[in-house]
């Protein structure tokens, strides 16, 4: 079984959305749980991609076909997590700023959170802070993320923050976004930045494990 | 269209292209979230008077208000529909302060950003899309003297709007790359070189290739290096000035005009030869360049 397994980070690093497939069935035929398949298999294989696109090995287009090949493998084993605690860590609601319509990294970061056993609730491009607060109240999520690609947008997200904390004073905010950096977090009162989509699955774990 | 602008180039060591225009109308008025290319129609006197300041401070070239004026950003602020009267005003507006120079030949370069999302299969734009909206920008764009498809992360994307571009207009085109820096050096978002760039786009028969905004100067210069060994046509400069922090609720680039022209002397010592800036670069960051590059025209 574990050859299995091996296979299927493989075919995860690949992005090989079609031959995926039947290993996964395969792997559950054989005996392993989903969430065996999704840790030893799916999460092992993302977290390899992650390494290699932080380290400058694997670029965009690679990374948008393993999480292909995870969305389709995902598709599998979701029925089998219904009920179970498993897979649940956590709740985002995640969005790019007004403005913005740069939804590359903000997809990303959803991609490697949900790989990550997180939910993401995904408000899309050039949220406005108002549908943005009442997704807050909708869904009541444990952790916001926003993000900024242009120099421009940066103060559409700092004032997207500001009435986030206005409303919702517990709220806590994960930004990020190519101009974004730490210190812009710490002056908008944003709880954390995260520098990258393997980054944020860490920052949204350190959160939530404080919580 | 003459290729007036590209056959002048030689004549001159260093040509002096502008700075930013988005980081400006900011400090001006434009709302965060709000559209810079609707200043066009909305607020022509202060997009003219951005132009005009570069004009005094030195600029050869000035660059059309223009980077998010296709139809598919501009959906965004249901301004689709105006596109092509955004980036014609747009022209006016650049000609306008061009002829501010003194008699001084001051060209207009049309600026044509990225769509901002992903064609197809990757992302959710359709081809067809995209290339429509690149052919209305370009007629709107059609009496620049020549167009700057820049802030391009994706060769792709690039090659899909040239081609689009020329089906409208013949005009002069400078493409403007924009890199990341990976642990493995700079790279577009999807994992082209500068040299593989200079390659396709020098196949594609553009007559300038360059490199744009991304995270400072240090970055462009080692872009600018790897792109001069394969290059024939000439290179052009035009990174941000540095990346910004907020600093009491404004916006702050690390370079000022003093560090930003001894780092693009490095720049053109590395084979640029149209040098300016992109977003935290202003009139004075030009008006240093200007020094510079008269001193290095006198040489």
């Amino acid at each position: 079984m574990s050859s299995t397994l091996d296979s299927i980070v493989q075919r995860l690093i690949e992005g090989n959305h079609i031959d995926i497939v039947p290993l996964v069935e395969s792997a559950l035929a054989e005996g392993a749980s989903a969430a065996t398949v999704l840790d030893e298999g799916l999460l092992k294989g993302m977290g390899v991609v992650g390494v290699r696109f932080r380290d400058g090995d694997m670029f965009l287009p690679e990374v948008l076909q393993s999480a292909r090949a995870m969305k389709v493998s995902m598709k599998i084993l979701d029925p089998l997590f219904l009920g179970s605690e498993d897979a649940f860590r956590g709740k985002m609601l995640i969005a790019t700023v007004k403005g913005d319509i740069h939804d590359i990294g903000k997809n990303l970061v959803s991609i490697m959170l949900q790989g990550n056993g997180y939910t993401v609730v995904d408000l899309g491009i050039n949220c406005s802070t108002e549908k943005f607060l009442q997704a807050i109240e909708e869904h009541k999520p444990d952790v916001c993320g926003l993000s900024a690609m242009l120099t421009t947008t940066m103060r559409a997200m700092q004032a997207t923050v500001g009435a986030v904390k206005e409303t919702f004073p517990l709220q806590m905010v994960i930004v990020g976004g190519a101009p974004v950096n730490q210190k812009f977090a710490d002056e908008i009162s944003a709880n954390a930045y995260g520098a990258d989509a393997m980054n944020a699955v860490d920052v949204m774990n350190e959160l939530l494990q404080g919580d | 269209m003459s290729r007036g602008l590209f056959t002048t180039l030689p004549e001159r060591k260093i040509w002096l292209f502008d700075g930013g225009m988005g980081s400006i109308l900011q400090a001006k008025g434009l709302k965060p979230g709000g559209c810079p290319d609707e200043f066009n129609l909305t607020q022509p006197d202060i997009v003219r008077d951005v132009h005009v300041a570069y004009v005094s401070a030195g600029s050869d070239i000035i660059q059309t208000n223009t980077f998010g004026a296709n139809a598919i950003r501009l959906e965004m602020y249901d301004l689709a529909h105006r596109a092509e009267e955004i980036n014609a005003r747009a022209v006016e507006l650049a000609r306008e302060a061009a002829h501010s120079g003194n008699g001084r030949t001051v060209w207009v370069m049309g600026s044509v950003g990225p769509l901002g999302e992903l064609l197809e299969p990757l992302g959710p734009i359709s081809r067809e899309s995209a290339v429509e909206a690149f052919r209305a920008q370009a007629r709107g764009l059609a009496s620049a003297d020549a167009l700057n498809i820049e802030t391009s992360s994706s060769l792709d994307e690039a090659a899909l709007a040239i081609e689009a571009v020329r089906s409208e207009v013949d005009l002069p085109l400078s493409i403007s790359m924009t890199f990341m820096s990976t642990p493995k050096g700079q790279f577009t978002m999807m994992g082209e070189t500068a040299a593989q760039c200079v390659t396709v786009l020098q196949e594609l028969g553009v007559d300038m290739i360059g490199a744009n905004c991304g995270e400072g100067v240090e970055p462009v210069l080692e872009v600018i290096s790897q792109m001069t060994v394969e290059a024939t046509v000439p290179l052009l400069a035009k990174p941000n000035a540095g990346i910004p922090v907020m600093e009491g609720g404004q916006e702050r680039y690390p370079e000022d005009a003093d560090s930003f022209r001894e780092k693009m002397r490095q720049v053109i010592d590395a084979g640029a030869s149209v040098i300016g800036g992109c977003c935290g670069t202003t009139p004075a960051h030009i008006g240093q360049l200007r020094q510079l590059a008269d001193s290095l025209n006198q040489a």
